[in-house]
């Protein structure tokens, strides 16, 4: 017999209560890791979509607060070290209803395949896209979630623009090489501009959300950036052109807030684990009061009593850490699979490694700061006292 | 040899001060069996701790085999009971989830043994009480007498000098508690062992060589029977 076969005998002795305090340990260890993956979930998009050589301009006072002229197309092409200019506009259609959103926008099929290379436009497709005028290329995601098929006609309308609906055949899918392009919904501004036609009164032509340039070389970003919001500085629709990288950081950021918020919440949470675990450890030691005696009597030292009852909690919190920790990461790394095209936004959730160690570790404190305190009363009991209170 | 001398022990509940000794002076020679006996609130089972480490006196010292308990740390005192000083409880106080032999085989572990040699320690210990045969049961598995025999092995198994007993057989039918008090006594004839015990048992007085009487914290008399050799 060691003093490790008390410690997990001691943990037999009520077994309920052992199991419910472990299964409490791991619930909350599991949300912590789903909370603490939020981060890396915006570190995963920023890199997954990140273009080195290649620049987003939009209005000064962000994409959301009004358009840019179509003309701004030419002029940027014409500004040196620039190699390639494309531009995508909202359209914000819907296909059955609202909550089934997917990003779809209007481009120019002419140029959007130099520019957005990364998403790997199959040569054929492209080229049948430029010739297909109520062409559509989707997304793989989005075509899994609809049960789309190549050749099927889809109809998206939409309350952005003047309430106008369009019918697209879709002729391609666009690959899964990160996670906004699996989703995208792409059509021709041609196509788009027919529509508008009807509202030409109203000044609706003419417009993009945002363009796209692509430059020479990476130190010439800055430059390209400066002389682009420089031309445009004192127009009726200035300019602000930022790397892929921070345009899209720019946006995850707004989504700061809440993912604090949500952290804040998950480690309350553990904090009312801890509670939990600590009553549970107390009373665990409060029943045995007269067996600390007897052992203090024996001649276990406070130390000795101190490790065994906190060693008891520690093995509670992490069995309950390993329980949550290790699904925890197989879960939240399900999008890695081939299960991810069904699972929508989930597949942004990659759990890294380094998060289900630190799960691990926090799980750890829960045990020390749960067991400290009955443990240190435990080693310090009186003997002759407590062997009164027994006797 | 154990000296009680002029050891006094007060508590303090708040404002209050309970004097539970006052002025002992006793001695206990080696080998004898020796009952501290009286009525309830006499102080015999403090008296007792004091003797056996598990307290300090507010006046007075200890001596246990040359060695003065009074002023030792906690640390120091435990340190001195795991080699010197076995415990038999009244309700035996054993370690519900172990079974005989691995409570038996507690203080053990506080040793340099190797399990090969607890485990020796452990089976003569069980085998000097008669409970070899019992060594894997549960505390719940035994009778009230088998669990006292139990906690005397866990107690001898150190080969401790000094046994303290407190009312070792309060808690037992009087076939039971004639068969321990039986053992104590061939525990001291034939180990040679000290043995204090705490007793309101008059049956006690046939079996211990010295019986000492408190009262409110005061030794009232000391009789020493002459050892029949």
């Amino acid at each position: 017999m060691s003093i490790w076969t008390l410690i997990r005998r001691n943990l037999g002795r009520n077994r309920t209560r052992t199991l419910l305090t472990t299964l409490a340990v791991a619930f909350s260890i599991f949300l912590v890791c789903a909370v603490m993956t939020l981060p890396s979930v915006k570190t995963s998009i920023l890199e997954r979509t990140a273009s080195s050589l290649r620049l987003v301009v939009h209005h000064k006072y962000g994409i959301a607060y009004d358009n840019l002229p179509l003309a701004y197309a030419q002029r940027i092409r014409a500004v040196p070290h620039v190699t390639g200019v494309t531009h995508l506009t909202w359209f914000g259609g819907i296909y059955t209803e609202a909550k089934d959103f997917f990003p779809n926008y209007a481009v120019d099929s002419e140029t959007v395949g130099d520019v957005l290379r990364e998403y790997q436009f199959d040569p054929v497709t492209l080229d049948k896209f430029k010739k297909t005028r109520d062409g559509a290329l989707v997304g793989v995601r989005t075509m899994r979630k609809f049960g789309w098929q190549i050749g099927d006609e889809v109809t998206l309308r939409n309350s952005v623009w003047f309430n106008i609906t369009l019918t697209f055949k879709i002729i391609g899918e666009l690959p899964d090489v990160n996670p906004l392009s699996s989703t995208l919904f792409l059509f021709s501004r041609q196509y788009f501009e027919e529509a508008l036609r009807p509202y030409e009164h109203l000044g609706s032509m003419g417009w993009v959300s945002m363009l796209m340039v692509m430059v020479d070389k990476p130190e010439n970003l800055q430059t390209v950036s400066t002389a682009v919001d420089e031309q445009f500085r004192n127009s009726a629709h200035p300019t602000t052109t930022e790397t892929q990288y921070a345009f899209t950081a720019t946006y995850l950021s707004s989504f700061d807030g809440i993912i604090q918020v949500i952290m804040l919440v998950g480690f309350l949470v553990v904090a009312a684990i801890i509670l939990i675990a600590a009553n549970t450890a107390a009373m665990s030691v409060r029943e045995r009061v007269g067996e600390v005696a007897v052992l203090k009597t024996i001649g276990f030292r406070r130390r000795t009593i101190f490790s065994l009852l906190l060693n008891e909690a520690l093995l509670i919190a992490g069995l309950g850490g390993l329980l949550g920790a290790i699904p925890a990461y197989v879960i939240l790394n399900a999008g890695k699979s081939s299960w991810s095209p069904f699972l929508g936004p989930l597949t942004l959730f990659l759990m890294p490694v380094s998060v289900m160690i630190q799960g691990l570790f926090i799980a750890l404190f829960v045990g020390i700061l749960a067991g400290v305190i009955p443990s240190r009363g435990a080693a310090k009991l009186n003997v002759a006292a407590a062997l009164r209170q027994i006797a | 040899m154990i000296t009680v001398n002029q050891v006094s022990r007060i508590y303090r509940r708040g404002a209050d001060e309970v004097h539970a000794l006052e002025g002992v002076n006793l001695q206990i020679p080696d080998g004898i069996f020796a009952a501290l006996m009286g009525p309830s609130g006499s102080g015999k089972s403090t008296l007792l701790n004091l003797i056996a480490g598990l307290d300090q006196p507010s006046a007075g010292n200890i001596m246990v085999n040359g060695q003065n308990l009074s002023g030792l740390s906690e640390d120091r005192l435990a340190v001195w009971r795991a080699a010197h000083v076995g415990f038999v409880f009244q309700f035996y106080n054993l370690i519900p989830v172990l079974t005989a032999a691995e409570n038996v085989e507690l203080p053990l572990l506080l040793t340099r043994l190797s399990k090969a040699d607890r485990r020796k320690h452990v089976e003569t210990a069980l085998s000097i009480v008669g409970l070899t045969e019992r060594k894997n049961h549960r505390p719940n598995q035994l009778s009230g007498g088998e669990q006292q025999r139990v906690a005397i092995a866990r107690a001898i198994v150190i080969d401790p000098e000094l046994l303290v007993a407190d009312e070792p057989t309060g808690d037992l039918d009087a076939k039971n508690a004639d068969d321990i008090l039986t053992l104590l006594q061939r525990l001291k004839n034939e180990f040679h062992k000290t043995i204090v015990m705490v007793t309101h048992d008059s049956r006690a007085e046939r079996y211990v060589d010295q019986t000492f009487y408190l009262d409110k914290g005061v030794l009232v008399n000391g009789e020493y029977k002459t050892l029949e050799l």
